[in-house]
Parts: structure tokens; sequence; C-alpha cells
């Protein structure tokens, strides 16, 4: 057989010698062997294909994900390659070629289909075998959702403990953490230990990938504060909780269009469902149902149940019925994790909290002693909830005998 | 075991409370048909608005829940709740049914 040098063969193919090296190192040239520091190459052997692709020829989201700046936040993982519902698995198979993406983005959809025992798996992965800051805080938030589901005080501190340790270097760092941690907080309906510039909403420090999520986490946080309102905890300012409640939308419903229009899906469930927590709240079950049909219709081909269960203690059975609409067997599944995740749930509010909260009120009873919190009479809940009032009393009366509370204004303890 | 498995069912047993000489049956059941659809039932409590009940000495009974008289009075710096429970005339607090004491509720 007749050899050329690499130095011949890169003239022939119109390429670098530091290509055709490569090609032989790698081993994609057959035939080629190597003779000291120089490679011999057989004259008849092909240029091989090199995978390599000019910009915006035919990328895959994932490739062109990977190309662009190295992501900066460790919340919701890989929300911009998850770009259409129902390409969850086909976005982790993609990914095949880049582990650490994978893993995170594997761990994030786990965890958005209620696969509870499989988000610890990764996060024990991201704790044990990775050094990496992201790779930490977002290990040390998975675990303290997997804390969340199963009531276990312990491994939550012990995910919170993995948080503040992680190697940080500049301030930003120390931002990431402490927004992670109070993040983990929120989880448990605890807003106290935010940093101050995330109770202003001000996000501009944060890297613009993380803002989408902190938009996610600040709706949250509002909620959780017009609801403190209503049970008349820790404010001293004249706004209402359901007033507060009835203006949320006017932030959130540009947030969705936004999400719509980059068309980041989970960070559009999460908003949906936000908006539609504050609908039904405030009593309009119209705009509450569009923006939850919507949600519903995102989450069921990838089957992300978890999501959806997440929000079943605030939507309750106005959840169930429009699940039922849409698929029943989803609808069932979401009940059967919503159980699970409200023991665990209760069980470590009360414990971090040293609260009270009672796991045995029935959604329609938690429901009537939310809108109690909120100030309504009886008829006006008789109302809202299409019961009648002697219904409405009858509630009442067995939340106050399973929660031992007598007073309506303390009913927003055990919502 | 389904979800009906774990929730009473119209018809089931609440508890039984008595009072003075009455017994009352608390069972679960819904104040009205529409509410069957979809809905868990409620425990029924007696209607002793209309329904006016006394003991022996000619006290009234009243339940926890029922809408308060003209002489509801709740204590100094309480919450008004809108039920006779939390009238200082109700006896027997945090029971369902009770007597009140309120002498201008006294059987004639």
């Amino acid at each position: 057989m007749n050899m050329i040098t690499a130095q011949e063969a890169a003239a022939r193919w119109g390429v670098s010698l530091r290509r055709v090296q490569d090609y032989c190192k790698t081993g994609k040239i057959e035939g080629a062997q190597r003779f000291g520091l120089n490679w011999m190459i057989p004259e008849d052997a092909v240029r091989p294909a090199d995978g390599r692709r000019r910009v915006g020829a035919s990328e895959t989201p994932v490739q062109q994900s990977q190309r662009r700046l190295v992501r900066r936040s460790p919340f919701l993982n890989m929300t911009d390659l998850y770009s259409e519902a129902g390409t969850a698995d086909r976005v982790i198979e993609e990914l095949g070629e880049y582990p650490e993406s994978k893993a995170l983005f594997t761990a994030e959809i786990h965890y958005c289909r209620g696969e509870i025992d499989k988000v610890l798996d990764y996060a024990n992965l991201f704790l044990e075998s990775h050094s990496g800051f992201y790779a930490i805080i977002s290990g040390g938030m998975q675990l303290a959702m997997v804390a969340m589901w199963r009531g276990d005080e312990e491994l939550f501190q012990k995910a919170k403990k993995h948080l503040y340790e992680a190697p940080w270097k500049t301030e930003l760092d120390r931002d990431v953490i402490s927004l992670s941690a109070a993040v983990c907080d929120l989880l448990i309906r605890k807003t106290s230990d935010f940093p101050d510039w995330f109770y202003r909403g001000r996000f501009e420090k944060l890297p613009s990938d993380a803002h989408p999520a902190a938009w996610v986490f600040y709706i949250k946080y509002l909620i959780i504060q017009a609801q403190d309102i209503a049970a008349q905890r820790g404010f001293k300012n004249e706004v209402s909780g359901m007033g507060l409640m009835r203006t949320y939308p006017h932030i959130i419903e540009p947030m969705i269009s936004q999400a719509v229009v980059e068309k980041t899906v989970i960070v559009e469930i999460y908003l949906r469902l936000l908006c539609s927590v504050c609908y039904h709240q405030a009593g309009d079950d119209e705009n509450a149902a569009y923006h939850l049909d919507r949600a519903i219709t995102l989450c069921l081909p990838d089957r992300l149940f978890g999501i959806l269960c997440e929000w079943r203690r605030q939507l309750g059975l106005f959840m169930d019925e429009r699940l039922m609409l849409a698929d029943p067997q989803a609808a069932r599944r979401v009940r059967e994790l919503h159980r699970s995740m409200q023991e665990g749930w209760t069980k470590l509010h009360n414990a971090v909290l040293k609260n009270n909260v009672s796991a045995k009120l029935s959604d329609r009873e938690r429901e009537v002693a939310r809108l109690v919190a909120f100030g309504l009479s009886d008829q006006q809940i008789a109302e809202q909830l299409h019961l009648t009032k002697a219904s409405v009393k009858s509630m009442i009366q067995m939340v106050r005998n399973k929660t031992g509370v007598r007073d309506r204004s303390s009913f927003g303890a055990y919502i | 075991m389904t979800d009906k498995d774990k929730f009473p069912r119209e018809g089931d047993l609440y508890r039984c409370i008595r009072v003075d000489e009455h017994v009352f049956e608390l069972r679960y059941g819904y104040y009205a048909d529409f509410e069957r659809e979809g809905g868990d039932p409620v425990v029924i409590y007696p209607n002793l608005l209309n329904q006016r009940l006394y003991t022996k000495d000619g006290k009234r009974l009243v339940t926890a829940m029922q809408e308060p008289c003209k002489h509801y009075t709740i204590p100094h710096g309480a919450e008004r709740n809108d039920c006779c429970e939390d009238c200082i005339h109700y006896s027997e607090p945090g029971d369902e049914i009770g007597i009140c004491l309120c002498r201008e509720n006294r059987r004639e």
C-alpha cells in the first residue's frame, strides 16, 4: 500500500496539517500509522467527515445552547432547552454528549414528573462527585425538594448546609447562595431570609438566565405574602390580602407572554399555575381556568404531574375538576402524588417552623379555611364555592374541631 | 383502598351527642342536592332554629354553628364569628350542640 505524509493529505483535502493529525489521533483515518512524530496515511484514504457545523446551519437547540456562554444559573436548569411540550425525552437523548447538562436537565424533569427517588439519586451525584459551584447549588436545592416531599427535617437541614458550604468566589456567587437557601425555605412557606434585593424584585445583579426562575420565586413569595396579610401575620400596612391577590395577575400576565415568546415551557407552566392560583383565590374562576387549562395542556405530554401536584394544595378541587376534563388518569395520578407530598410537606413545615398545620383537613375544608382567612363572610364563601351557607358553616366547624382553633382570623395559620 | 373508602360517605355516622334528654345522631350528608356533584358530604346538624328544643328546665338547645340571635354577646376583645358557640351564653363551648343560658331564650 502506498502511503502519503500528513502534510500531503492536508494539501490534497484542503485542510490544515493540525486537522489531519487530529483525524489520525482520533482514529478517523483507517490505516494511518505513526512513525515517531509523523503520521503516514494510505494514499487512497478519503477525508473523514469532521462533524463540525457552521454557525446557524441545522443546529439543534441543544447544540446551540452549548455553543452559547456557559449557563450561569443553577435555577430551573436547562429550561431554554425545553422549548416544546412533549420533547423532554428527546432533549435528554440529544444531551448525550454533554453529561453534566444531561444530568441537570434529567434531574429537573424527574422532579417535574414527581419521580422523587430519582431526583435524590441525582442530587447525591452532584453533591458527591462534583465540586463545581453550580452543581453543588443544584444538588443542594434538589435535596431540599426531596426533603419536602418526604417530610425529612434532617435532610432539609443537610441540603441547606450544602448550599452554605458551596465554594463561592464572587459576590454574585454569595447572592446565588442566599437566594438558593431562601428558595428552599419558600418550599415550606418561610419567607423571612431572602436577600433585601429580592424583596424589591431587583434581579439586576443575577445573570440573565436566572431571571425566569427568579420571577417564579418572586410571584410565589408575593402570594404567600398576600395570604399572610389575610391571616394578619407580620404586616402593619392597610392593604388587604384579597386586594393584593386581585392585582397580582396584572404582574404575572406579561411574564407569561414573555415565556411564551421565549419558549421556556417550564417557566410558562409555573407562571400559569401561579396566575391561576391568584385568580381562583380572588374568585375569578373563568380566568383561573384559562391559565390552569393551558398549564395542564403543557404538562400532560411529558407527564409533568409533579409540578401540578406542587400546586394542588393551593388550587384543590378546582384543579381536580379541570384535570378530570382533560385526562382522568392524570387527575388520579396527581391526587395520589399530592397525598404523598402533602404528608411530607406538613411534617416538614411543622418541624421547621414549629407550626401546627393540619394535614387532616380535606381539600374543601382547606379551601374554606383559606377564604375565611381572607376575611370573606360565610355567605360570600358559599357563593364563591357554589355551596349552601349551611355547608360552609359545617365545614368551618370541622376545621375548628380538627385544628383546635376557634377564631376565624387564626385560620390562616392552617391553610 | 380507593379515595372513596377513606373519606366519609353520605349517611356515615360522625358522632352521637347527648344534651339533657335529647340524643342527636350527626351524620354526613348534603344540605342541597346540587352539592352532591363532585363534593364530599359534610356533617349535617339539626336545624334548631326552626325546630326548637328545650331542656327539662326550659333552656333552649342550640348548635354551635347556627346564626346567633339578637342577644348575641361575645366576651370583651374576642372576635365576632357570628356563631352561637362564641356567645357568652353558650354552654359546652367546643361541643357542637349546646345550651343557651340566656334568659331571653328560655321556654315561656
